[in-house]
């Protein structure tokens, strides 16, 4: 997983469609890492957790059936081991809600502007995907 | 529980409009009112007799257990059968139209047709649970159905039915009489009504002696009492200022529909689009949230028990709550392998995914502090405290019910997706991502087939999570054994489906005298005290003797049942009435109540004295 900021970097800067939605579904996919590394039973945040691991595998399988997705990744920097993770739970909230934010607005709007109904559709599943993540995760807890 | 009508409600309505016809003063006036009231028996009787067809015609696949003695039921149901065929005929006018045979002139005569009607629709609700494919086989269409059709509640109906031919016969008994001092006035019609009363005390005597012989156990009426119309209760969501009892009929509610959207999707074809890794792993999150409430709140009763008050034992709670845990952990691991695959289509909502997030909602709102809480509460969520949540053995019953009907919602739910995923997995509907596969794959699609090891891993989850499930359900059913929590139901629709289809011994004998179902004779006087009292008799000597001489013809007739000459043989299928044993004949229970016949309860009523 590239480094938290990494990711956001990358949704941030995407400027055509394949690379925004290469971008988001590595996003989801890291989103799904940091979640599942707090969806302990005695963990404060397990209930939210678990349902927003859910989505964020929805959100990425979203992404994936999009046609202009490209076959192979066009980001390969691959960080290895820890590097970036949130540590505790309330900072993988904090991060998975920050997040979250960036991608459904992000997918939002490639789903207004793209030129195939494909792609329309998978960017405006993915993107509820990101505002259920959100919703469940983003709001601090309330 | 779930404001749903139940078989039980409509039956205590039959029953009283029955009592309200045999409370009105006065006689019949001549024989056109005494028409008006034949129709209205002719009405119940023969919705008695339809009931007892039913009966009779379920297919229960109980098998005849080795050496057992053959059951009394079959032959007492078709004898009953017959009494009620023939008490309608007797009551049947052959000048009356049939249009008007379901309107009444008197309020005697509207109370009968009410009672009939409702009868009618209480067989309409049993028949929701079950229809007839037009090769004749039936198909279930609820989890009820396989209950239905078991021998315990078919005894159980055809015990009911005897009781209310019982009380119609008391009524009519009453009614047919002529005057005092008419005796000349005795017309066909009162006849008629005479013969069929007496068809209808045949019938109860009938059935009362099979009832001696093999007892009708409470549970089983408790069971028939219970099932509910075969409809998804209508969806409910908390507002956030419901009391705890609210609560827990919100969770029951949600874990009915849960059921019925589960049971549905059972149905489904494996192609269906209904099935999809998003709605598999989108219900399986929300089963993990719901059994882990469920945890919660049997970790909270653990901790308010106090023994013989709440009549638990912690450690029963605790064993539950560790259950309700281990089959929380199983269904996060079916959500973990779920999220290595994916499915041949865009995931859908289906109903049973939108009710299990609705049953995760309503536990978690019972089971915290927070009367807002929801599935995005995050940190900081203290448990209602336990005496907040039960404040009796009442209180707490209901809770125990909740947990009791939410686990059971979600085993339903891990069977079914279990079977859905293995009949995906034989469609080859489980797909990886090929971005996730390692570089030596060179798929030019963005989906391939899943490999084996990645299904297996879901499969082997689903299988644990199912049978944790179970075991979960077992366990909170031990503790609402314990507080008798109304939801034993449950537990007793489980048994009679495992007799139903042979997967456990027919019958189970009483094991206490408390055990076995009593109805309550009508209360409404005999023929010789009736007669007594038109005659203007007083003497408590008199009236006490008539009181005797009542009592020892209802014994009469039902030892003379007992020698009826045997019906001719039902056509069987397998495992119908006919084919019942008796409950192990063998047992020493058994052998106790057949050497020391249990006489039927008599009516507890005051002396003639006392009813100067």
């Amino acid at each position: 997983m590239a480094s938290v900021n990494g990711v956001q970097e990358r949704l941030a800067r995407a400027s055509g469609l394949p690379e925004l939605l290469d971008a988001a579904y590595d996003a989801f996919g890291d989103l799904l890492t940091v979640i599942r590394r707090h969806d302990e039973p005695d963990g404060e945040w397990f209930i939210p957790m678990v349902l927003a691991a859910a989505s964020a595998a929805n959100g990425r399988d979203a992404v994936g059936w999009a046609p202009s997705l490209p076959a192979r990744r066009l980001h390969r920097e691959q960080a290895e081991g820890d590097a970036g993770y949130p540590v505790t739970a309330q900072a993988a909230a904090d991060w998975v809600g920050a997040l979250c934010e960036i991608l459904a607005g992000r997918l939002a709007a490639a789903a207004r502007f793209a030129a195939g109904p494909g792609d329309r559709a998978a960017c405006r599943d993915a993107a509820r995907c990101a505002r259920d993540v959100h919703a469940l995760l983003g709001g601090g807890g309330r | 529980m779930t404001g749903q009508a139940t078989f039980g409600d409509l039956l205590d309505s039959a029953r009283r409009h029955l009592d309200q016809a045999g409370g009105i003063p006065g006689r019949p006036e001549g024989d056109r009112d005494l028409l008006d009231v034949a129709r209205g028996m002719h009405a119940v009787v023969t919705m008695i007799g339809r009931h007892l067809q039913d009966a009779a015609s379920a297919p229960g696949t109980a098998a005849y257990s080795q050496g057992a003695a053959p059951s009394p039921w079959p032959g007492a149901c078709l004898q009953a059968r017959r009494a009620a065929d023939s008490a309608a005929r007797h009551l049947r006018h052959p000048d009356t139209p049939r249009r008007t045979r379901r309107s009444a002139a008197t309020a005697r005569g509207r109370h009968l047709i009410a009672a009939a009607l409702s009868l009618a629709a209480a067989r309409d609700l049993l028949k929701t649970h079950v229809t007839i494919r037009p090769d004749g086989t039936r198909r279930y269409r609820s989890g009820w159905g396989p209950a239905i059709a078991s021998p315990a509640a078919s005894r159980a109906l055809t015990a009911e039915m005897a009781a209310l031919a019982r009380q119609i016969a008391a009524l009519g008994t009453g009614l047919a009489m002529p005057p005092a001092g008419s005796w000349t006035q005795t017309s066909d019609a009162r006849r008629a009504m005479n013969a069929a009363c007496q068809n209808l005390r045949m019938l109860s005597g009938t059935v009362r002696a099979a009832h001696q012989r093999d007892p009708v156990l409470a549970g089983d009426r408790d069971l028939l009492r219970a099932i509910p119309v075969s409809v998804a209760p209508q969806r409910q969501l908390p507002h956030g200022t419901e009391p705890v009892t609210t609560l827990c009929h919100g969770v029951i509610t949600a874990a009915g529909r849960l059921r019925h959207s589960a049971r549905q999707a059972a149905a489904q074809s494996p192609s269906s689009p209904q099935i999809s890794a998003a709605a598999l792993r989108d219900a399986a999150a929300a089963s993990t949230a719901a059994s882990h409430n469920c945890a919660v709140l049997l970790h909270t009763l653990a901790s308010g028990t106090d023994g013989p008050r709440s009549g638990g034992t912690p450690a029963r709670y605790a064993q539950a709550a560790e259950a309700a845990g281990t089959a929380r952990d199983w269904w996060l691991r079916v959500a973990r392998t779920l999220d290595q695959v994916t499915s041949d289509i865009r995931g859908h909502v289906p109903a049973d995914t939108a009710d299990t997030r609705d049953l995760a909602l309503w536990t978690g709102r019972l089971a915290y502090a927070d009367p807002g809480w929801t599935l995005a509460s995050g940190p900081g969520q203290p448990a209602r405290p336990a005496g907040n949540l039960a404040t009796g053995p009442q209180e707490t019953a209901l809770v125990v019910a909740a947990v009791h009907h939410a686990s059971d919602a979600l085993r339903q739910l891990a069977d079914v997706h279990h079977k859905q995923a293995h009949s995906a997995a034989r469609a080859d509907r489980f797909l990886v991502p090929t971005r996730s596969l390692p570089d030596t794959y060179d798929i030019p699609r963005p989906y391939g087939p899943a490999p084996p090891d990645r299904i297996g891993l879901v499969l082997t989850a689903y299988q644990h999570a199912s049978t944790a499930s179970s075991e979960a359900v077992a366990s909170v059913a031990e503790v609402a054994a314990v507080t008798r929590a109304p939801s034993r139901v449950l537990s007793l629709a489980r048994a009679a489906t495992a007799e139903s289809r042979g997967e456990v011994p027919a019958g189970r004998a009483p094991e206490h005298p408390a055990d076995i179902a009593v109805w309550k004779p009508p209360d409404i006087r005999g023929p010789f005290e009736r007669t007594l009292q038109n005659l203007g008799i007083t003497s408590p000597e008199l009236l006490r003797r008539s009181v005797a001489i009542d009592r020892a013809g209802e014994e009469l007739l039902i030892e003379a049942s007992t020698r009826l000459p045997s019906p001719a043989p039902v056509a069987a299928e397998p495992g119908s009435l006919a084919t019942w044993p008796v409950r192990r004949a063998d047992a020493p229970s058994d052998r106790s109540m057949a050497s020391t016949p249990r006489p039927f309860q008599q009516p507890e009523r005051e002396s003639p004295e006392a009813e100067r």
